[in-house]
């Protein structure tokens, strides 16, 4: 008789255990804003005295998924020409300006070049990628009076054509320093187009 | 009644969006109130008759041989009886009544036990005088044992006391068939028979221990140096303990609590040279005749860890844990509650965090890991923050050959994960999840039916996940609810020298999933799974000193939400789960869409785990050989697919796939007394294991490693030191020689800038290094008491003796850093 009684008990909690099955709720995660993406890169080159600026993109419509970015067209610059060069970084998925954000935190982030030699009169060499001490013309600093690089100069030479690396750094928690290179914090931009002068 | 209570003791403690889920939850409680009360009425109803018997075997904790001729009394009275020469004692015609039991015998120490004759008295284990141990009593085999004819390991007491404050996965590895995966070195999961994460429970406190255990990253939160053993179950217990178990069982059990025992308690103080680290803890004890209670806690604070040549930046945590316990005894009846905290704070080392191949790259070539600076206690991102509470309230109702277990638990994991972000988004986690988990389990333990013993139980799991808003990131894993439901029952027979045993289960698993895709539009899929698990077995003791156990068990886990739905970066590699890409006409590779059953089907993964293990024991010498061949189908893992090139640079991704697995192995375990005073101890073990749907290799497996330990004790004392140890612990760690293939960052660079597919032709696994070569290890200890001051421990203890600079296979740092180097560790222990 007793393990009769156990058996019940046993089979009391079992239809517990089912009712317990029907509870669930539905809660939907939270809306966010990925603000980590960079889907779009926009470099214009600008020449002094006016005329049209040159402008290349590279755009990764599918953020974090699988399928490559698309680099638009090759960079063809004048030769023997002084340009300044923009570049403007943006989030499309969310339609955000990035700019705006790496400006806000410029003491913690650098661009760094890296192009085919003899491309450029000014400045000479191959750029700053393999060595910041390297020739590059920066036209912005940060609060630390350390380089930036949203906003660059460039003097073309007799003409060429090689390729041309932007690559942007995230140096936080005092990593840009005097002497931080490319080798120093993780990559946000490492994107590369091909650049004729003629 | 006091199921009523705990919903009461949560409503108070949680915030109010809780409260309406906890009071729906109470609604059934109460119903499991209302059945208890006649069981617990009808159980003060029986007669008092002087048949109960109390018996067991009494064992010499240092070596774990029977003690021949121990004296047993019961306390106030002449009752008693001695031993016989296999350490087998009975007391007959016993009245229903509690009572205290002494153990003694010359040379060892004293033990009471305050008992009652209900409850089962298996194994009673005596401490020498001379060492450090207590004495200790095993009490029947309660929620831990499972199944007679599973291999069984646990860890000796000696080993955990003197190792007790390491990670639950560093202090897990040290026992012959473990090891560990780590993320740094704060990180550890244990690794059982070559698997880990979802394919290994953890049960503490008799709870499955629930927690995001998905992520390789994600260590268990839990404090071992609250816990009073640790021990693995290395067949696929499913069946007792259900889904997740195909590599084995990983059981931690707190201290047990004593009826009728004067107030106790230990303080311990441990420093560390190495991240210069300071420890505490304490526990105390106290047993009344009815009620018994128990308190512990702990506090760590350390600081960067330092490898031979560098320091380890952003290594440092903090960790802070709280045990209460209180239970309350009557004749037949059991109720246990504790409540359980554990709180995290850890760093990553800072030199792994990388965004693209060439950061990667730059992290593997450099000598020493980027951004390496002098020592600090800072934790900066990447860090991790975890917090985990336990309630558990459990009654037992013993009759004299039959008991009935019911068991409540609730937790709540809080993961908190930051990573190295833009400006303010460095302090908004990244990862931000809760999960709150539900469980029930009843167990009744039947009389004997035509000689079978056995269990039938039911236990119910509910859990809600969520992603907490704020992180500005899509979640990685969407949230979800989950239901689950398993019924088995175990039954085991003994002819002469066999014991044959048979175990049943089924389960049901509900999920309803809501995540956010890329773009943040919003998917959901409800998911059904469901599972018969068997397992059969045997054990025999084959003549003095010599058991056999063998089984063969099945387990199964349902996919888990990360290998469905993952989606984006981790650190230097994209990953996309099985519902999040698809596969075009052209081998191309897309995400666009979140799949479903009709899409893809992904079965759950079933294995098939047949564990044998031989064992001797002699006087001198005792060995353990054991053998496993564990076979799973359908088994989730990912491969590597193609580079992509977006903004960020060149990153490969990997998708989740399903293939078969089978995995062989052996353990083999040996001591041998020299004399008095010398001890030898030998491990090894050894992993194969296949890819046989592709024929390829595991990335990640543990390499073979050999063991040696050497015990000394010396019957001098040392000045004012008395009862000294000294142990030398010699480890060898092969170099993995069943690694997959390397492909270096450079190649996979150079291939995507001449546009060649390296994965098109052949997707084998990939390693991005090959597997660091062997290195041997030593540590060397000192344990002593203090002369006139009886309770006080100390101990001295040098890991890496020879800092070593080495880096172990399945610690993900290996990319960018080396192990931790030589480290002091001084410990003192009071005990009152």
């Amino acid at each position: 008789m007793k393990n009769l009684n156990y058996l019940s008990l046993l089979v009391g909690f079992l239809v517990l255990g089912f009712t317990m099955t029907s509870c669930s709720d539905d809660d939907e995660p939270p809306v966010e804003n990925p603000e980590e993406i960079i889907t779009d890169v926009t470099l214009t080159f600008t020449p002094d005295g006016g005329t049209t600026p040159i402008v290349a993109t590279a755009s990764d419509p599918d953020g974090e998924g699988p399928l490559d970015l698309r680099v638009d067209g090759d960079i063809t610059l004048d030769t023997n020409t002084d340009y300044t060069m923009t570049i403007e970084l943006r989030n499309e998925i969310e339609d955000e300006d990035v700019t705006e954000e790496i400006e806000r935190e410029d003491d913690e982030h650098m661009f760094f070049f890296s192009f085919s030699e003899d491309l450029f009169t000014s400045p000479e060499g191959d750029g700053n990628f393999d060595g910041r001490s390297d020739e590059l013309n920066y036209n912005d600093l940060d609060d630390n009076d350390y380089p930036v690089g949203l906003s660059t100069s460039w003097s073309t030479g007799d003409g060429g054509s090689g390729t041309f690396r932007v690559v942007l750094k995230h140096q936080p928690e005092n990593i840009k320093t005097a002497t931080s290179d490319s080798g120093d914090g993780s990559s946000e931009v490492d994107v590369t187009w091909d650049l004729t002068i003629e | 009644m006091h199921k009523i209570y705990i919903c009461v003791i949560t409503s108070i403690i949680y915030e109010p969006k809780l409260k309406a889920f906890i009071k729906n939850l109470c609604k059934p409680l109460l119903g499991v109130a209302f059945f208890f009360m006649p069981v617990l009425s009808a159980s003060s109803q029986t007669t008092d008759t002087c048949q109960y018997q109390v018996s067991g075997v009494i064992y010499d904790l240092s070596n774990k041989q029977p003690l021949a001729f121990a004296s047993i009394q019961i306390k106030g009275t002449n009752i008693g009886t001695i031993a016989d020469e296999k350490g087998n004692f009975v007391i007959k015609n016993l009245c229903d009544k509690e009572f205290d039991l002494i153990f003694s015998h010359v040379g060892f120490k004293q033990l009471t036990h305050h008992h009652d004759p209900h409850h089962e008295l298996s194994q009673v284990f005596l401490a020498p005088e001379r060492v450090s141990l207590e004495s200790v009593i095993i009490e029947g085999e309660a929620l831990e044992g499972g199944l007679n004819s599973n291999t069984i390991d646990k860890l000796s007491e000696g080993v955990f006391e003197e190792n007790k404050t390491e990670s639950l996965g560093d202090l897990a590895a040290r026992i012959t068939g473990v090891s560990v995966l780590k993320t740094g070195q704060n990180i550890a999961k244990p690794i059982i028979h070559g698997l880990h994460s979802n394919r290994v429970l953890v049960i503490n406190n008799g709870v499955r221990h629930e927690f995001q255990n998905w992520g390789q990253e994600h260590a268990p939160e839990i404090d071992p140096s609250l816990a009073e053993d640790i021990s693995v179950i290395k067949g696929a217990a499913t069946v007792r303990f259900g889904p997740d178990a195909l590599g084995g069982v990983l059981l931690i059990n707190p201290p047990e609590m004593e009826m009728v025992s004067p107030l106790s308690g230990e303080l311990n103080l441990v420093g560390k040279s190495n991240g210069r680290s300071g420890e505490g803890s304490f526990k105390l004890q106290k047993g009344y005749e009815q009620v018994a209670f128990l308190a512990s806690g702990s506090f760590v604070r350390q600081g960067d860890l330092k490898a031979p040549d560098y320091f380890l930046t952003n290594t440092g945590k903090t960790e802070k844990s709280l045990s209460l316990g209180a239970k309350y005894h009557s004749s037949h009846f059991d109720l246990t509650g504790s409540y359980s905290h554990f709180d995290q704070e850890l760093g990553i080392l800072r030199g792994s965090v990388t965004g693209n191949l060439n950061d990667l790259a730059q992290a593997m070539e450099s000598d020493i890991p980027q951004n390496t600076r002098d020592f600090s206690y800072d934790i900066n991102t990447p860090k991790q923050r975890v917090i985990h509470d336990l309630f558990k309230l459990s009654g037992e109702l013993h009759k004299e050959n039959q008991s009935f277990l019911v068991q409540y638990g609730f937790q709540i994991n809080q993961r908190r994960e930051f990573d190295v972000r833009r400006g303010t988004n460095n302090e908004r986690p990244a990862i931000n999840l809760e999960l709150f988990s539900h469980s029930l389990d009843v167990e009744w333990n039947h009389p004997e039916w035509n000689l079978w013993q056995g269990s039938i139980g039911i236990q119910g799991v509910y859990q809600d996940n969520n992603n907490l808003p704020g992180t500005n990131t899509i979640p990685f894993i969407p949230n979800y609810n989950n239901t689950r439901l398993g019924i088995y029952m175990i039954e085991s027979r003994t002819f002469d020298k066999n014991t044959f045993e048979w175990g049943l289960r089924y389960d049901f698993q509900g999920f309803s999933v809501r995540g956010r895709a890329a773009n943040n539009d919003l998917f959901t899929d409800d998911l059904t799974y469901q599972n018969l698990s068997a397992t059969v077995g045997m054990k025999r003791d084959i003549k003095e000193g010599h058991v056999i156990r063998t089984n063969i068990g099945s387990a199964w886990r349902p996919p888990n939400v990360s290998e469905l739905y993952s989606f984006g970066r981790n650190q230097s590699i994209f990953e996309y789960g099985l519902w999040r890409y698809e596969i075009d006409e052209n081998n191309e590779v897309t995400a666009n869409r979140v799949l479903t059953e009709q899409d893809r089907e992904v079965p759950s993964e079933v294995g098939l785990k047949w564990v044998t293990s031989y064992e001797i024991s002699q006087k001198k010498w005792q060995t353990d050989l054991t053998g496993y061949v564990n076979l799973i189908y359908n088994y989730i893992f990912t491969k590597p697919a193609g580079v992509t090139q977006n903004v960020r640079g060149a990153l490969p991704f990997f998708i989740y796939d399903q293939t078969d697995a089978l995995l062989l192995g052996m353990d083999f375990s040996g001591s041998y007394r020299h004399n008095e005073k010398l001890n030898s101890s030998f491990n090894a073990s050894i992993l194969w294991a296949k890819d046989v749907g592709n024929n390829e290799n595991f990335v990640g497996l543990p390499p073979i490693n050999l063991g040696y330990v050497l015990e000394y004790l010396p019957a001098r004392d040392f000045g004012i030191f008395l009862n000294n140890h000294l142990n030398l612990n010699l480890k060898y760690t092969f170099e993995q020689f069943q690694a997959p293939r390397h492909i270096g960052v450079d190649d996979l660079l150079e291939a995507k800038a001449n546009d060649i597919d390296l994965f098109e032709m052949n997707d084998e696994v990939f390693d991005f290094l090959p597997p660091p070569s062997g290195y041997f290890l030593v540590d060397a200890s000192w344990g002593f008491q203090v002369k006139n001051i009886p309770g006080l421990h100390g101990s001295l203890q040098i890991k890496n003796v020879l800092n070593q600079s080495y880096r172990n296979y399945t610690d993900f740092m290996r990319y960018v850093a080396d192990d931790m180097g030589r480290n002091f560790i001084l410990s003192v222990r009071y005990k009152f």
